[in-house]
């Protein structure tokens, strides 16, 4: 395993200014995704509810995933 | 009687401007076409001759290639770096030459009418007044405000990303990511990485395309609404955007292609001494440095 270097200002800049979409992206494609299914299945809201709280996990560990480098640092 | 002049008309599709055989070509398309030649153009002006001091156009494309390898190996080490480096920096240069032309005078501005009674009389949008004004089909749009490119440049670096990630790692390893059935949790968490790395490319297509294509449309309005005076802030907004939108675009994908990389044992602890470890070594190569460069 290749040694990782320490975090620099250049890629926290970059992580950082795109965290926003890596958040929302989920949370709006499994609401969407969610709301479409309960139309099919005449279910409503259980699968738009349950996309929303999925995407709104999706959307943080996805956050995460990137930030944890700028966390360690 | 007719007004003055009405504001562009916003198209989130490109339009076909003309066509190679049954090729249609797109305004964008054409500016991506434009953006390679003028990278071309570019590397070979740099390249050319290769002086060892290095002056003018080849001292230019050493610095931007030196900077951008610095940050590629500055995310991922020096091993990996040389791997990441190519894609990574096609990426970063690419983009921003294609987000640059946006500025430029003419393009989004400059076209033909599309109404049936101007299409005998080639007009410049730019010249253009009264009820025809907003009909403009541009010669010229910026390449990345179109989305089918923006969604398959994301959809290179997710493939490349994983890959890599199987490549590195080898697929048994890679694969339990994403499908890991030791236990509930597991299973769960693999679930959600499967979702964000999905829900990936359409954040990389749609953050580089949003952004872009809204400057776009903001230099287009602002250069009717209030003419001359608008873009004195809006163009150097839209450089500082350009460069920032590539800049994401290359340090994310390179950020993932060193997550997908690193395996799943890697414990904090571990990274701490790790990075430790490289600020000592570092640390002693700077020492060397200073050393060779006081006995000479």
């Amino acid at each position: 395993m290749s040694k990782r270097p320490p975090l620099t200002m250049w890629e926290a800049l970059g992580t950082l200014a795109g965290i926003g979409f890596t958040i929302a992206v989920p949370i709006a494609l499994l609401t969407i995704g969610g709301y479409y299914l309960d139309g099919l299945t005449h279910t409503k809201p259980v699968f738009l509810l349950l996309g929303l709280l999925l995407g709104l996990i999706s959307g943080i560990y996805g956050a995460y995933r990137l930030l944890s480098r700028v966390f360690q640092s | 009687m007719y007004p003055l002049w009405k504001l562009p008309a916003i198209t989130i599709a490109p339009d076909t401007i003309f066509y190679i055989g049954p090729l249609p070509v797109s305004n964008t398309l054409l500016c991506t076409w434009i953006t390679i030649v003028i990278l071309l153009v570019l590397f070979y002006l740099g390249t050319r001759k290769k002086a060892m001091i290095p002056s003018g156009m080849q001292n230019l494309v050493e610095w931007a290639i030196e900077s951008v390898m610095g940050l590629v190996e500055s995310v991922a080490g020096k091993d990996k770096g040389k791997k990441f480096f190519p894609l990574v920096a096609t990426f970063f240069i690419f983009i921003l030459f294609a987000n640059l032309l946006d500025v430029f005078p003419g393009v989004d501005t400059v076209g033909t009418i599309s109404t049936a009674a101007a299409k005998s009389n080639a007009v410049l949008g730019f010249l253009l007044f009264g009820q025809y004004s907003n009909n403009i089909i541009p010669w010229i749009r910026p390449a990345t405000t179109d989305l089918n490119l923006t969604l398959a440049m994301a959809l290179v670096s997710v493939i490349v990303t994983q890959i890599f990630g199987f490549y590195t790692l080898g697929w048994k390893v890679h694969l339990s990511k994403y499908f890991n059935f030791k236990g509930p949790i597991d299973f769960f968490v693999g679930l959600l990485e499967l979702i964000t790395e999905t829900a990936r490319i359409i954040s990389f297509s749609f953050r580089l395309f949003g952004n872009i294509f809204a400057g776009s449309a903001v230099l287009a309005v602002f250069a009717f609404l209030l003419p001359f005076l608008a873009n004195v802030v809006f163009i150097p907004l839209e450089l500082f955007v350009a460069f920032i939108q590539a800049f994401i675009f290359a340090v994310l994908t390179l950020v993932f292609m060193e997550i997908a990389t690193t395996g799943h044992e890697e414990h904090p602890e571990s990274e701490q001494e790790a990075l430790e470890e490289y600020r000592q070594e570092e640390a002693k190569k700077e020492e060397k440095l200073v050393e060779a460069g006081s006995r000479s």
